[in-house]
């Protein structure tokens, strides 16, 4: 269990976010910064989508009421444990009683997410539509549907058995405060003027303090729409850069409305949707076109960077297809391993985007 | 039934590297969006791995995807691939989800609004706006909310000039050529017909909508106060069933 004794700016209960119910009207929510929640989960001996704190700009104070190990990652909020700075994206042991309290941001990100061994659920906190995540608008998910206050209690799970900690991710992001966004055309980019996607592109937008967990909106530029900002209202996803009639664009977060009536200019590619997460209110930023295999490359490339301090040990799962060893990877593209392996031999069903194969499975030594 | 407006073939936009928006016509019609539920449940029977969940709205859809599992190029192929094949009949039939609405008094305070407006006597209003049963195009605005197509012309109206600041959870409401119920409590411009008791959306139950994208709703007048409140007290304990034919 742990207590908040301040809740800080805004502290809420996310986990990977809800699937599959956009469609009766409800948001996806969950981390903002997807990869720094999962990776503060890894980190900790959870399952990558255990329910975790998401802090923004000051963080919360809290009391842990029992032994337990913990990890933030993300933004720097600077950190402290019983008056010590500590380190983030790594695994930290803490003890009954100890207090964690943040200094204040850095400059280094927004958001920041502290994960606990065996995650936070319980009385107040409860599954809602697949999810814990909070939906402030909504006013349910997370505890009791809203965000932290002081005097709450949090129930904590049970963490991994015989977990050692002593974990951290080599080479941590560092958020930038000219980053630059990778984004792919599209889908409306055709009903702007021929000149907006030159302008959008070569220019710097600044991040508005009007930015919140359902879109960040920009100051810069204006984009010129060629008939009007209005379409038929039609659904959207986490990245869409929809531009209103007055030109300013506005980038679309979790907690955005399912469905929406304004043209959307371009996407920003999934890889880069933990930077969005990131961005301090003032922060400048500028967008680069990418084709759909590089943006499916850079998000490989994110997936492998979790899975590298995960699969130290163990053997990689191999199988062989026509005599040519190959690696198994799971539905997220990380590497596959196992852990003292009994059996040698596996049978498992593959498929490649729609064909099935039935495949058996070898362990290499 | 604007036939002329439907695409022959669909055209697909990529929405970013994990998104596929799919557009089937360009414009509001009955059609064009029994064609968008007809693809999704061919897309949802195909169960192709790598779907995260697809989402209809009004004249298009969009294919949320894992593009490490599901190549974009792929699904496209295989949308395009399924295009104009029959769904089984037992897949086509769709449910008319029947909801008790009590018209008029405090339930409903434009009734009389609307009434001076269309020339209709109250009663005239009711039974029009009952009689049809009403196609849900999509859900969206806030969680649960049905935006709903087919109000016959006859009860057309213009919004409030000016929105009220909180209109009650379960009231049904017109406005131009919509109909919808307000699923929470919330702010809203329409004219105020009725309410009804059952509760449309529930976060903790089950199923949280009581419908989903190509249901279709019929409003049932419900004859007294007192009829409204037996309703209301069960929806309360979650033993009311709506009718479904």
């Amino acid at each position: 269990m742990i207590e908040i004794a301040k809740p800080g700016t805004l502290t809420t209960i996310q986990d990977a976010g809800r699937t599959g119910y956009q469609e009766l009207g409800v948001p996806e929510s969950g981390a903002l910064d997807n990869f720094a929640f999962r990776c503060a989960n890894l980190l900790v001996g959870n399952a990558e989508n255990t329910p975790a704190l998401e802090s923004v700009l000051f963080g919360p104070e809290i009391k842990f009421l029992e032994d337990t190990f913990i990890a933030i990652t993300g933004a720097d909020l600077g950190p402290v444990l019983n008056g010590n700075k500590v380190n983030l994206w790594e695994t930290l042991e803490v003890s009954s009683g100890s207090i964690l309290t943040f200094s204040g941001p850095t400059g280094n990100g927004l958001r920041s997410y502290l994960a606990l061994a065996g995650g936070v659920a319980g009385a107040g906190t409860e599954l809602v539509m697949g999810s814990y995540s909070t939906y402030l608008a909504g006013k349910f998910g997370g505890h009791e549907g809203r965000a932290l206050r002081d005097g709450d209690v949090i129930a904590t799970g049970t963490g991994l058995e015989g977990f050692e900690g002593g974990l951290s991710l080599e080479n941590p992001p560092n958020y930038d405060e000219n980053e630059v966004i990778r984004i792919i055309e599209g889908p409306q980019h055709d009903r702007f003027s021929e000149t907006a996607m030159q302008t959008l592109t070569s220019s710097s937008y600044q991040v508005t303090s009007n930015s919140d967990r359902m879109g960040c909106r920009l100051d810069g530029p204006i984009l010129e729409h060629l008939t009007g900002p209005d379409v038929i209202s039609d659904g959207n996803a986490f990245g869409v850069i929809q531009v209103p009639g007055d030109g300013k664009p506005i980038i679309l977060l979790a907690d955005r409305g399912t469905t929406g009536g304004y043209t959307k200019i371009a996407t920003v590619i999934t890889a880069d949707r933990s930077k969005l997460a990131q961005l301090l209110p003032g922060s400048t930023i500028r967008f680069e076109i990418v084709d759909q295999p590089k943006a499916v490359e850079f998000l490989r490339e994110q997936e492998r960077l979790l899975a590298s301090f995960l699969n130290k040990e163990g053997s990689p799962l191999k199988f062989k297809v026509d005599g040519m060893l190959v690696d198994v990877v799971d539905d997220c593209g990380r590497l596959l391993s196992v852990q003292n392996p009994e059996t040698k031999t596996y049978a498992a069903k593959v498929s490649y985007e729609v064909s099935e194969h039935q495949v058996e499975v070898e362990i290499s030594e | 039934m604007n036939e002329t407006l439907l695409n022959e073939q669909p055209q697909f936009a990529a929405m970013g590297d994990s998104a596929l928006m799919v557009t089937v016509g360009d414009s509001i019609s009955y059609e064009i969006n029994k064609k968008i539920h007809d693809i999704i449940s061919l897309i949802k029977l195909a169960d192709w791995p790598g779907i995260k969940e697809i989402v209809p709205t009004y004249s298009s859809f969009v294919v949320h995807f894992d593009p490490i599992i599901f190549s974009m190029e792929g699904l496209i192929e295989c949308v395009q691939g399924i295009w104009n094949d029959d769904l089984n009949s037992e897949n086509t039939d769709s449910r008319t989800v029947l909801i008790p609405t009590l018209y008029g008094s405090e339930y409903g305070p434009d009734l009389e609004s609307v009434s001076e407006l269309t020339g209709l006597s109250t009663e005239e209003v009711i039974e029009t706006h009952s009689k049809v049963d009403y196609l849900v195009y999509a859900l969206g605005f806030s969680p649960g909310f049905p935006y709903l197509g087919g109000l016959d012309s006859k009860i057309h109206c213009p919004r409030l000039e000016t929105p009220r600041v909180s209109v009650p959870q379960g009231t049904v409401a017109i406005a131009d050529s919509q109909t919808g119920v307000y699923p929470v409590a919330s702010p809203g411009g329409w004219r105020l017909i009725g309410r009804t008791p059952v509760t449309m959306f529930d976060p903790s139950r089950a199923n949280p909508s009581l419908v989903t994208p190509g249901d279709y709703i019929r409003f049932v007048p419900i004859g007294s106060d007192d009829e409204y409140t037996e309703i209301l007290e069960k929806s309360a304990q979650g033993i009311f069933e709506v009718g479904v034919q």
